[in-house]
């Protein structure tokens, strides 16, 4: 099979992702039995070819943690059955240090979140983890030169074990709390770095981490080592997003199908969906790419697809002086497709697109409607004109004596029809067609809509009879074959070009719907989708019968997944169309699981040093995510703290900095979105253990539909810390009545000559600023976006920009939500 | 071109149980300036509120037109579309959401069928800030965050200029203002004039009436219309002062 290139992987990444169904493992290399014992974490540090300092550590630690009671003053922990999880889990024997190394599978996850571009491009290095362990890290060598060292936490026990030993447990100890105590009992990955004496890494470094299934804990252990005077900026963190299903007239997100609406399924027809199912997702996902690259989709392993397996319709040739296996036009087009499980599917395999059947003419549609509507879709919009201050028609071509008789075509056709229309030649000599009737104006606002990115064809248009759509795709495109200006193409070739996804999903299917499949893909630079076909079937990979199309499989791309997925149950018909393709209703129940996510990171800060440490989370909301993180940090050194917490159902953490040297300063900022059933237990610590030490810690949480934001914080300042100071300011921000968030900051200042300040806010948005921001026009939800996320610019400004993105999309995306209840 | 006409039709509002304006009729045409003068708690601000939209007032009874489009059905953001402006007494803040960002936002609301270079727009804004006088930093500081009360009024008539309303109302915006700025505020207020916006300008002084002379003039005493006129009310007012409608002249005196 032919591999993408990186384009093309690009072009895939763009196209919306899919979430459903359900999960199994890659098969792990080696697999920990569940539950925790002795016996477990002597095997565990057996596997890892430990020295025996590090495993009488761990046996230390196990024994600290059964001694300790689950914590009980925050958030419900009860559901946490510690038998339960799966400690230790190792996908891979080998590690890699270049990703021409790393397995196929893993690789490509990682090459999905961009890991691999984002390292050429600004990172002096990555660490990439999956289930327990490093399975890549890479340092530019320029950095290895000055004795920087950044690899996983495994390899450094092996390699670096004085380094590790001499800083091991010394700022969090297993005694700390039960967390600490477990992950130091069976803590397995995370990442070492170690930044020598005076070395500015002023590119910073990256660990990522995925967590696979479910029941599983991920216990990372990440330790920071700044030499005196050294400095560095160490990013953790992941991102993910969202489907199209057939709906028939459109495609909308899976996740926005309801109850009672109708969906498309494998048999062209339309049917009712009986219930919606929505679950969290911890696994392998699997990118089906067919030939034609914009319909790529993603779907659990599970999921039964709709497709001939290759082999089966293969027939023996014999080439040179072997047997070789070709594929057979006959056996494939007599075969009978089959729901298989996506797992089982391979490279070359068919899938099975799906045009819809059935139709419902509308006489208001006659051909010469058709035709407007086709020149419209392709050419034309609509705008208010100021002067007539009504709504104007306008249709743009270009100068070429063929666009002016196109042109003046139009202009009669539409004089025709007994609608007002006139013609003009612009000072660039391109022609206009402009009409004010409003009727028209109507139909083609409410057939095809305004704007090049957003039109898409009603439900009407998608009705009716394939030969009236086809008018209307073929005045789309035009005469020639091709709205676009590229003129590569042969005279049976068809090439249509949109900037409106829907629009090209729309007309693959009206395409479809008259025969042919069309290949879709994604230009990037111009952010077009173009479709591609040949009226004679040529260099078309597709196979129709019937009212399908069998299409090989180009590529399928494994990736660990992990957020919610949705499934669809569909009466009668038990199958419903992604992207066209059909795929089976799943019938497994759904039912809820957890995983635990404890780590530890452990930084040191020597004299003079700076590290700042920034970590944005989005696990799913069936994590529980309890990591300590602490510093300790020396004489003129400064420690930053920045996070940003979106996912998981249960939050704890506490960035603490222990300020141990003089004129030592810390900064922790934080922000916590706390909306649905989650709990956001975020704060900061900080001691101040020596004189001229500063701290600022900025808290901001928001909570939504029943969210729970707590801050928690400790501010100590010893006596003898003279002339210190610290401030705290938590601001919360609440967005309904049934959300909350509480405030229990711990401040004791032993020391007199210290300043210190504590500035806490609960607020609402307020009303009077949504009304201010109306009156200049912008919608509510929108209203109410601009002022959360200014609420949270102080710290977002502060993220690295990737991921105050994903911040910004997601308010605006819970404000919309919000949009209906005002 | 055809005017664009804001028309304020026998309006009655209340707030809460209170009827505040009473068959309060103005008519204002693209490139007029009407003043609405009147003592506090008279009513001026209420007239203000209730053409933006703002759900505290009740319309009783009355019309809200712009041109054809009654203002009356459409929601608080729906008026600013249809070109309405209303420059507030007290104008609030938002912290962190940047003047730019915001500024950027509402244009496009405002104007969406206008592809907006961001670059000449920046550039746009930060004349004007030169300009009102106002430092170029506003353009990245959180709306109105720790503007003093002159500051915010000049934002106000800074936002009048770059989003190009049709109608303007102006709420005391001279309140607050020193000489320097009263002056450059004015000249902003016959700048959107020519450029072919209707302004009422409300307003307890008369003060800001001698930099932008007023085409029409109306008393508001006791949330009615006591006398409308032509721009020479404005200085008799100032002679005789609000007490003189006090003795139960109700019924409008037209000059």
């Amino acid at each position: 099979m032919q591999r993408l290139n990186e384009d093309e992987i690009d072009e895939v990444k763009k196209l919306n992702e899919i979430k459903y169904d359900f999960t199994t493992n890659l098969k792990p290399a080696y697999q920990a039995q569940k539950g925790l014992s002795r016996s477990v974490v002597e095997e565990m540090s057996r596997e890892k070819k430990e020295p025996e300092w590090m495993k009488n550590i761990r046996l230390k630690a196990l024994e600290i943690f059964f001694s300790k009671p689950v914590p009980t003053w925050g958030p419900d922990l009860s559901e946490l059955n510690f038998d339960d999880l799966t400690y230790y889990i190792r996908p891979e024997d080998r590690k890699a240090n270049n990703w021409e190394e790393v397995p196929k599978e893993i690789k490509d996850t990682f090459d999905k979140l961009g890991v691999p571009e984002m390292e050429k491009k600004y990172l002096a290095g990555s660490v990439a983890q999956l289930q327990s362990e490093g399975v890549y890290s890479r340092l530019k060598k320029q950095w290895e030169d000055k004795g920087v060292i950044f690899m996983d936490m495994d390899s450094a026990v092996q390699k670096h074990p004085d380094i590790v030993r001499e800083h091991f447990g010394k700022v969090v100890p297993p005694s700390d709390n039960k967390f600490a105590a477990l992950n130091t009992a069976v803590w397995s990955g995370g990442s070492f770095l170690y930044v020598p004496r005076g070395v500015h890494l002023d590119l910073p470094v990256q660990a990522y981490f995925r967590m696979n299934g479910a029941l599983e804990g991920q216990f990372e252990r990440t330790m920071i080592i700044s030499e005196p005077g050294g400095s560095v900026h160490y990013i953790e963190g992941c991102l993910p997003a969202e489907e199209l299903v057939s709906k028939g007239d459109s495609f909308v997100p899976i996740s926005a199908v309801g109850v009672s609406e109708n969906v498309m399924t494998h048999s062209g027809e339309s049917s009712n969906v009986t219930r919606t199912f929505v679950r969290p997702y911890d696994g392998t996902m699997l990118t089906f790419v067919p030939s034609s690259r914009g319909n790529a989709f993603r779907l659990t392993v599970e999921h039964p697809v709709l497709a001939i397996k290759r082999a089966s319709v293969v027939t023996a040739r014999k080439l040179g002086n072997g047997w070789t296996s070709v594929l057979s036009m006959q056996k494939l087009i007599s075969a009978k497709p089959d729901y298989i499980r996506a797992e089982k599917l391979e490279e070359g395999d068919f899938i099975v697109y799906v045009a819809p059947t059935g139709s419902r003419d509308d006489s208001k549609f006659t051909p010469e409607l058709l035709i407007v509507l086709g020149v419209y879709a392709s050419r034309g919009s609509i705008r208010y004109n100021e002067v007539r201050e009504a709504g104007e028609l306008v249709l743009s071509f270009g100068k070429s004596p063929k666009e002016r008789k196109m042109a003046t075509e139009l202009y009669e056709l539409t004089r025709s029809l007994g609608e007002e229309a006139s013609i003009s030649e612009n000072a660039d000599g391109k022609w206009t067609v402009t009409s004010h009737s409003q009727k028209l104006i109507d139909l083609c606002q409410t057939h095809v809509g305004n704007g090049d990115t957003v039109k898409k064809l009603s439900k009407v248009i998608m009705e009716l009879p394939p030969e009236k759509q086809k008018i209307l795709f073929e005045n789309y495109i035009g005469e020639g074959g091709t709205n676009s200006t590229d003129g590569s193409l042969k005279s049976d070739a068809v090439k249509a070009s949109t900037s409106s996804e829907l629009l090209a999903f729309q007309f693959q299917e009206i395409i479809a719907r008259n025969g042919f499949f069309a290949n879709i893909s994604f230009k990037k630079l111009r952010k077009v989708y173009v479709l591609k076909y040949t009226k004679d079937g040529r260099f078309s990979q597709a196979r129709k019968v019937g009212n399908n199309f069998y299409v090989p499989i180009r590529k399928i791309i494994r990736e660990r997944f992990k957020d919610k997925v949705y499934n669809l149950e569909v009466s009668n018909q038990n199958s419903y169309l992604v992207k066209g393709f059909a795929v089976h209703n799943c019938t497994a129940p759904t039912y809820s699981q957890y995983s635990l996510h404890a780590a530890i990171v452990e930084v040191y800060v020597k004299n003079g040093g700076k590290v700042r440490y920034t970590s944005v989370q989005n696990w799913s909301d069936n994590i529980i995510n309890g990591p300590t993180k602490r510093s300790w940090v020396e004489a003129n050194g400064r420690m930053e703290w920045v996070q940003g917490s979106l996912g998981s159902k249960i939050t704890m953490t506490y960035p603490s900095s222990i300020l141990r040297g003089e004129y030592a300063s810390t900064s922790n900022l934080n922000v916590a979105l706390g909306i649905g059933p989650v709990w956001k237990d975020n704060g900061a610590k900080v001691v101040h253990a020596a004189p001229h030490t500063s701290s600022k810690v900025v808290a901001k949480s928001i909570s939504g539909k029943g969210g729970m934001s707590v801050y928690r914080g400790q501010l100590r300042i010893n006596p003898g810390a003279y002339n210190s100071k610290a401030s705290v300011q938590c601001d919360a921000l609440i967005l309904d009545d049934i959300s909350k968030s509480n405030t229990y900051p711990h401040n004791e200042i032993l020391e007199e000559s210290a300043s210190f300040s504590h500035e806490a806010s609960v607020g609402k948005i307020s009303e009077d600023q949504v009304d201010y921001l109306m009156s200049r026009g912008i919608r509510e939800e929108d209203a109410r976006s601009l002022i959360v996320l200014g609420f949270l610019d102080d710290v977002l400004k502060e993220i690295p920009l990737e991921y105050s993105i994903e911040f910004n999309k997601l308010v605006k995306l819970e404000m919309n939500k919000y949009g209906a209840v005002g | 071109m055809v005017p664009n006409v804001l028309i304020i039709k026998n309006l009655s509002v209340s707030v809460g149980d209170k009827e505040i304006l009473k068959d309060v009729t103005i008519t204002v045409k693209s490139g007029e300036v009407h003043a609405l003068m009147g003592p506090n708690g008279t009513g001026k601000s209420t007239l203000a509120h209730t053409v933006v939209g703002s759900v505290r007032y009740k319309v009783n009874s009355g019309d809200l037109l712009i041109n054809e489009v009654n203002l009356k059905d459409l929601q608080v953001y729906e008026r600013a579309r249809a070109g309405l402006f209303v420059a507030f007494q007290e104008p609030v803040s938002v912290q962190g959401l940047r003047f730019i960002n915001y500024l950027r936002t509402a244009y496009s609301s405002l104007h969406p069928d206008e592809k907006l270079e961001y670059k000449k727009f920046v550039e746009e804004v930060k004349e004007l800030l030169k300009y009102f006088g106002l430092d170029s930093s506003f353009i990245e500081r959180g709306l109105n965050d720790g503007l003093s009360g002159g500051e915010k009024k000049r934002m106000e008539a800074l936002q009048m200029l770059i989003l190009k309303p049709k109608f303007i109302i102006l709420d005391e915006i001279d309140s607050g203002l020193d000489v320097d700025a009263l002056r450059v505020v004015s000249k902003a207020i016959a700048r959107a004039k020519e450029n072919g916006a209707g302004i009422i300008i409300i307003t307890h002084y008369q003060r800001i009436l001698d930099y932008i002379k007023p085409d029409f003039v109306h008393v508001l005493i006791n949330g009615r219309i006591a006398e409308s006129g032509n721009g020479d009310l404005a200085k008799v007012i100032e002679e005789r002062g609000y007490e003189y409608y006090k003795g139960g002249e109700m019924s409008a005196k037209i000059e």
